[in-house]
């Protein structure tokens, strides 16, 4: 078996590998005790390991020897690049190539799964924005956006299930609570968003969520530094706080009761109502830094007031391998077919052994 | 709310009077950067500002609105209350709220005192025949913090010339005034995002399809 792991070995799976656990060249060499540039052959396809180098090699990356020969799928050859980040400035290169090698294992299961189970159709309206298009045009996107997925006037309900149903891959992971809030790419043959830890306020989570879905609607090319940023933010405050409601519906004057209600009737944090409403010109900018200090000063930057009660959890990579056990087919079984553990494949759906909710019978 | 020895302030007095400390606010902040300004002229511009606007919510809830020099009074039965600003939202410090700096904080104190321990039924003919105790509105903030917190308290003289706060209750953003309870007075136009239909999506075997088809 090892041999004809090594046969079929590529290097895009070693690179993918090592991002996932934060490794440089330099220390996997170390590890598996061959030189630097030996990796970096191994990485480019110049040579292969062989199948003792393998077996250190997948130890050293916490996979098995089979996940480098995994070829149902090429790993996506934009990588980093073809990935909406936001923050570059704030996250160190490593921390977003291992949040980056989550977005490549969700596209591994959902690949594995749907070799048994019939996923949602991608439905994505497409918007493609350059920096020259204005607020009408994002306005414009919006509103084919909700045309698109027959989402009723008003509030956005389930966002994430929403996404879901039309074929998004959403996943929240852990490790990127290291400095980056949520990313987003479509180099595979699904769209993918990775969102941060399910203990992330809601609120803020759900706006993650429909600012990656701007970058999928709007920006089939990622461009980070330029203005797709905006774009995006721009695009979730009007999915999830609509101008034409919001003009009437935003106080003028500062009022934390009115926006906490506002936060509850609309699923998004005060915090951005604010904002809205300066972007708006419903308030000042002077009245907005007031309110943004009053709100730091009494509650702090990260604990805002009156959270949400409900918290958006991806369902879809989790109800289909519960479909796919109902046939006998184990988690083990799948986990093994790409070459990861259990634990992983659990913790990329959502159904960690911290959450046993969701290992219910179908 | 209802202070310690039972004496109540409606909650919707407080309300207003935290909104008009921040219109004052505003509008003292707006003229900051008029000729012959500065950091004194803001405070005082800020206190009688928000003292004006105070004044008809007041005398809607049944107080007597008078002025002594600078300070507004408001009385009714058994309450009188008196206007401050502070610098900070620490009334404790110093540097934010001077607690003994005057003389009608002195009598105030005093006057707190007496009556607290008076009994009741008697006259009180030693403080020109009132028998209110005296509690403070203070708004808090600066020219670049904003309006950062509202109080009410109640200080009393302890030792001689010390003051110090008896009750000191913060009422504005996460005081009584808001909470989801009362939030959900006010009629909701559309279904909230909790309310809105659940998307459904349904999975399907492939292999069920397959046997379907043959």
């Amino acid at each position: 078996m090892s041999t004809e792991n090594a046969a079929a070995f590529t290097g895009n799976r070693l690179r993918l590998a090592r991002f996932r656990v934060g490794l440089t060249i330099k220390d996997l060499a170390e590890r598996v005790g061959v030189t630097h540039s030996s990796i970096s052959q191994y990485e480019t396809g110049r040579t292969r390991p062989t199948p003792a180098t393998l077996a250190k090699l997948a130890l050293a990356t916490g996979v098995s020897p089979g996940f480098f020969s995994f070829d149902r799928r090429p790993v996506s050859s934009s990588g980093l690049d073809g990935t909406h980040f936001r923050s570059l400035r704030s996250t160190s290169k490593a921390v977003r190539s291992s949040a980056w090698a989550w977005s490549e294992l969700v596209l591994d299961v959902s690949d594995i799964l749907e070799r048994y189970v019939r996923f949602p159709p991608v439905v994505l309206p497409e918007r493609s924005l350059g920096a020259e298009d204005n607020e009408d045009s994002l306005a414009e996107a919006v509103t084919n956006l909700r045309e698109s997925w027959n989402l009723p006037a008003g509030p956005v309900g389930n966002l994430v299930g929403q996404m879901e149903a039309h074929g998004i891959l959403v996943t929240r992971a852990p490790l990127v609570a290291n400095g980056v809030d949520a990313f987003s790419h479509f180099q595979g043959r699904r769209p993918v968003v990775v969102l941060g830890p399910q203990e992330k306020d809601a609120a803020r989570s759900r706006f993650d969520a429909a600012h990656e879905l701007g970058h999928l609607v709007c920006h089939p090319e990622a461009d980070p530094g330029g203005s797709q940023e905006h774009q995006a933010h721009a695009f979730a405050a009007e999915l999830l706080m609509p101008r034409q409601h919001m003009i009437d519906l935003l106080p003028r004057r500062f009022d934390l009761g009115a926006y906490a209600r506002l936060k509850h009737e609309w699923g998004v944090s005060i915090a951005a109502l604010l904002y809205r409403a300066k972007k708006l010109e419903i308030i000042s900018d002077a009245a907005y830094r007031r309110a943004v200090v009053t709100m730091n000063k009494n509650y702090g930057r990260t604990n805002e007031p009156f959270p949400l009660q409900r918290s958006e959890r991806p369902t879809l990579l989790q109800s289909a391998i519960k479909l796919v056990n109902s046939t006998g087919l184990a988690v083990e079984d799948l986990a093994n077919e790409i070459g990861i553990s259990a634990d992983d494949l659990n913790a990329i759906a959502g159904s960690s052994s911290e959450r046993p909710d969701v290992l219910l019978d179908i | 709310m209802i202070l310690n020895d039972g004496l109540e302030i409606e909650d919707s007095l407080i309300t207003d009077l935290i909104k008009c400390g921040e219109q004052a606010h505003e509008i003292s902040q707006a003229h900051h950067l008029d000729p012959g300004s500065n950091g004194f002229t803001f405070g005082s511009d800020r206190y009688h500002r928000a003292t004006e606007l105070s004044t008809p919510f007041l005398e809607d809830s049944g107080f007597r609105v008078t002025r002594k020099g600078a300070g507004l009074r408001a009385a009714r039965e058994g309450l009188e209350l008196h206007f401050a600003t502070a610098r900070g939202s620490d009334l404790t410090n110093k540097a934010n709220f001077d607690i003994g700096a005057s003389n009608a904080r002195h009598r105030a104190a005093q006057v707190n005192l007496y009556v607290q321990n008076s009994f009741e039924g008697i006259d009180f003919g030693g403080f020109g025949g009132r028998a209110r105790s005296i509690i403070h509105v203070i708004w808090s903030g600066d020219i670049d913090a904003g309006l950062t917190a509202v109080y009410v308290g109640k200080m009393i003289e302890k030792s001689g010339q010390h003051l110090e706060w008896e009750e000191l209750v913060r009422v504005d953003g996460s005081g009584i005034q808001v909470t989801l309870d009362k939030l959900d007075d006010t009629e909701i136009p559309m279904p909230t995002y909790e309310h809105q239909p659940e998307p459904v999506f349904h999975l399907g075997l492939i292999s069920d399809e397959k046997s379907n088809v043959n």
